[in-house]
């Protein structure tokens, strides 16, 4: 195991913890029990899906690793213009 | 992780630290913060038989200005240091590095002296016991090779000190007191360039101030890591420049800091000198970050530096 302590396996902290905008959607969601709708993983595995869609679209490349650290989209596009030259 | 079983004693004054020492034989390690110090007794990787603890030492936690120097005792900490007036106005990249150094708490704890003479450090090494002893020992345990680099009869661990970096782009030199009395050495001078046993400094030696000349500089530091605080470097960069030239030091690569000296501030001489350390540099997977990458990035956070130092107060 390479990431046995808390040290190394980077957890983001709040510092790295972007700007949250929080908007009401009020109406009910006829699935859910009384009405309640669903608010966790949803949010959370679309939010990274619309983030690497748009990283995909602007580079013209599809990623096939998460998370885009810096080195690997800079991996990726250096990959891409040597594949064009 | 528990740790192990030592003597403790409090030193009061640096002699009675270094007769403490000689009393235990080579067999006691000091204590200045123990931010380092600690986390490697706890995994096993320093086993002293006591530990002499500094801080109760006045003199070592002195800011003076003396003929034309700053003079820092090392027992300062890193939070007091960044706070002093002198060093925001005078050394911007050492403000910077200090800032940039874990987090505030741990700032308040870590000592100056304590954040130069700090281990270097390995992805292989920087583990429990149990972990070491399944994967192996590396030459810097004591084992036959590098784990890291394989058959490498060699230690490529990191140095991982923000501030040694600015200071040495600030010309600083560092005081040190032992069994054999003081002696006064440019601080480039303290690194030995060996990973398995990075400093030059002779058993029972404490290093007791850091001299900076009192120059007004521009500067900036500019760290690469994977998150925003408490993380050590993966490269870090210092640049300090008067109006005709500069010093820049890259460091947390390698058992060694690596300094520059930046001739004239044109553009062309820059570029060269980001090639230089690039190709310096000497990266090997032993850090959360791939080596091609931090390679790369030393020639683009040496520009990023230089390019923000000269563009600070102007």
């Amino acid at each position: 195991m390479l990431n046995p302590d808390l040290l190394e396996y980077k957890v983001p902290l709040a510092c790295d913890m972007p700007d949250i905008e929080t908007i009401i959607v009020s109406s009910i969601d006829p699935e859910g029990p009384f009405g309640a709708k669903e608010g966790g993983l949803t949010i959370r595995m679309n939010a990274y899906s619309a983030i690497a869609c748009a990283v995909a679209n602007a580079t013209g490349t599809v990623f096939t690793e998460l998370p885009l650290t810096p080195d690997r989209v800079l991996n990726i596009l250096e990959r891409k213009k040597g594949a064009k030259k | 992780m528990i740790l192990p079983r030592f003597d403790y004693k409090k030193a009061e004054d640096i002699a009675s630290a270094i007769a403490l020492y000689e009393g235990f034989k080579g067999q006691a390690r000091y204590l200045a913060g123990g931010t380092d110090l600690i986390p490697l007794l706890k995994l096993r990787l320093a086993t002293p038989a006591a530990i002499i603890d500094l801080k109760g030492i006045e003199q070592l936690k002195t800011i003076t200005r003396e003929g034309g120097r700053l003079i820092v005792g090392a027992g300062v900490t890193l939070f007091e240091l960044k706070n002093h007036a002198v060093v925001k106005e005078y050394f911007p990249a050492l403000y910077e590095s200090l800032d940039a150094t874990s987090c505030e708490t741990l700032q308040m704890r870590g000592t100056i002296g304590g954040n130069l003479l700090q281990n270097t450090r390995c992805l292989l090494y920087n583990k429990s016991l149990d972990w070491r002893k399944a994967r192996g020992f590396c030459y810097k345990m004591g084992g036959e090779s590098c784990n890291v680099v394989p058959k490498a009869k060699a230690c490529f661990s990191n140095y991982c000190s923000d501030n040694a970096l600015s200071l040495l782009s600030l010309s600083a030199g560092v005081k040190i007191a032992g069994p054999k009395g003081e002696r006064k050495i440019k601080l480039e001078k303290i690194f030995s360039g060996d990973g398995k046993n990075p400093f030059t400094l002779k058993p029972g030696e404490i290093l007791t101030e850091i001299h900076i000349p009192l120059k007004r500089l521009r500067g900036a530091y500019e760290k690469l890591r994977v998150r925003n605080s408490i993380d050590y470097p993966l490269l870090g960069v210092a640049v300090s420049v008067n109006n005709k030239k500069g010093k820049v030091c890259v460091g947390g690569i390698g058992p060694t800091p690596l300094a520059y000296d930046l001739e004239d501030l044109e553009g062309a001489s820059v570029k060269e000198l980001a090639q230089k350390a690039r190709q310096e540099a000497k990266s090997v997977s032993n850090t959360t970050l791939s080596p091609a990458y931090r390679k790369k990035m030393v020639d683009v956070l040496t520009q990023r530096a230089i390019k923000r130092a000269l563009k600070e107060g102007k």
